[in-house]
């Protein structure tokens, strides 16, 4: 054994859920984040096929694997911090416990032309009592809903920061994360 | 998917083979994002899944990381790296949420801040 390895460090990992239904951006807002490109990665064979069983033949473009995006952004030599792409649809709701674990925050992504699919994912944090914030990814040439209008209709109480979020740009993306850090800094230090 | 993946070989093999026919592995906590990091002992005759694992955790890197950079589903990573732990060759950083505390928060925060 080296020497190098007689007084391992602790490194952490940080990790973050992006959640949101099909196609609201969760990819885009990790690659914006993310100090690599996102990487895809495959869940487990035996759930997988847990879930399709499930749900059988009704799903369309049925497969026996299910990718899952996710980036990286290293803090410093003794932190990480790691973004997930959370399958949206239904049927990957099986993978949440494994992505939720351990998990430090969440952001719902949301599309206001599709408010819907985004009820579960917050619901599902809510069960959990996993803070989140909740980004409305703004799309180009979509009718534009004031933010109170979006937080009425989500039904989030007022201690879930709602702001407008455009994935595909780094600092859009930033605020967001940072304002669930906040949240988190705000859940230890309650006075300040 | 055909419930084939190519394996850290480059050869095309089912899951199962690479795993000695296990599904899962029995260490719960062997998490997406835990950092998996060689110790430096010496492995005698790895697999080239393990050899593919040992390479890449030189410094600390996720399981996710492995899945995606081996190509191989997160279940079959986490029970290679289940039997690298039973022969001592890597060390796993498990972090409980409850370790990040206010120093840690900030430190991420600096870190986004400078995006």
């Amino acid at each position: 054994m080296s020497a190098a390895f007689d007084a391992p460090r602790h490194v952490m990992a940080a990790k973050f859920v992006i959640a949101g239904g099909f196609g609201v951006g969760k990819t885009t807002f990790v690659g914006a984040i993310s100090e690599i490109d996102p990487l895809q990665t495959e869940a487990a064979m035996t759930t997988v096929s847990r879930g399709v069983d499930d749900h059988g033949a009704v799903e369309e473009k049925s497969t026996t694997t299910v990718a899952m995006d996710f980036g990286r952004l290293t803090v410093d030599e003794t932190l990480v911090m790691y973004l997930f792409g959370a399958p949206g649809q239904d049927r990957f709701r099986f993978m949440w416990d494994d992505l939720v674990t351990g998990a430090l925050g969440a952001v719902v992504l949301v599309d206001t032309r599709r408010l819907a699919d985004s009820f579960a994912s917050i619901d599902y944090f809510e069960q959990r009592g996993l803070p989140f914030v909740i980004g409305v990814n703004r799309f180009p040439g979509t009718e534009y809903h004031r933010l109170v209008d979006v937080v009425g209709a989500l039904g989030v109480g007022p201690e879930v920061p709602v702001m407008d979020c455009d994935a595909r740009v780094r600092a859009s993306a930033r605020d967001v994360i940072l304002a669930l850090l906040e949240m988190l800094v705000a859940r230890l230090v309650p006075s300040r | 998917m055909t419930g084939a993946v190519t394996g850290a070989g480059g050869g095309l093999v089912r899951p199962f083979i690479i795993t000695g026919g296990r599904t899962a592995t029995s260490r719960a906590d062997l998490r997406w994002e835990s950092l998996v990091e060689v110790t430096g002992s010496v492995v005698p005759e790895p697999t080239s899944e393990q050899m593919a694992i040992l390479a890449e955790a030189v410094t600390p890197v996720s399981i996710a990381e492995l899945s995606a950079h081996l190509r191989l589903p997160q279940a079959v990573v986490a029970i290679v790296v289940e039997d690298l732990l039973e022969l001592d060759a890597v060390r796993v950083h498990q972090t409980d949420p409850v370790e990040i505390e206010l120093s840690a928060l900030t430190r991420m925060i600096d870190r986004v801040r400078s995006l």
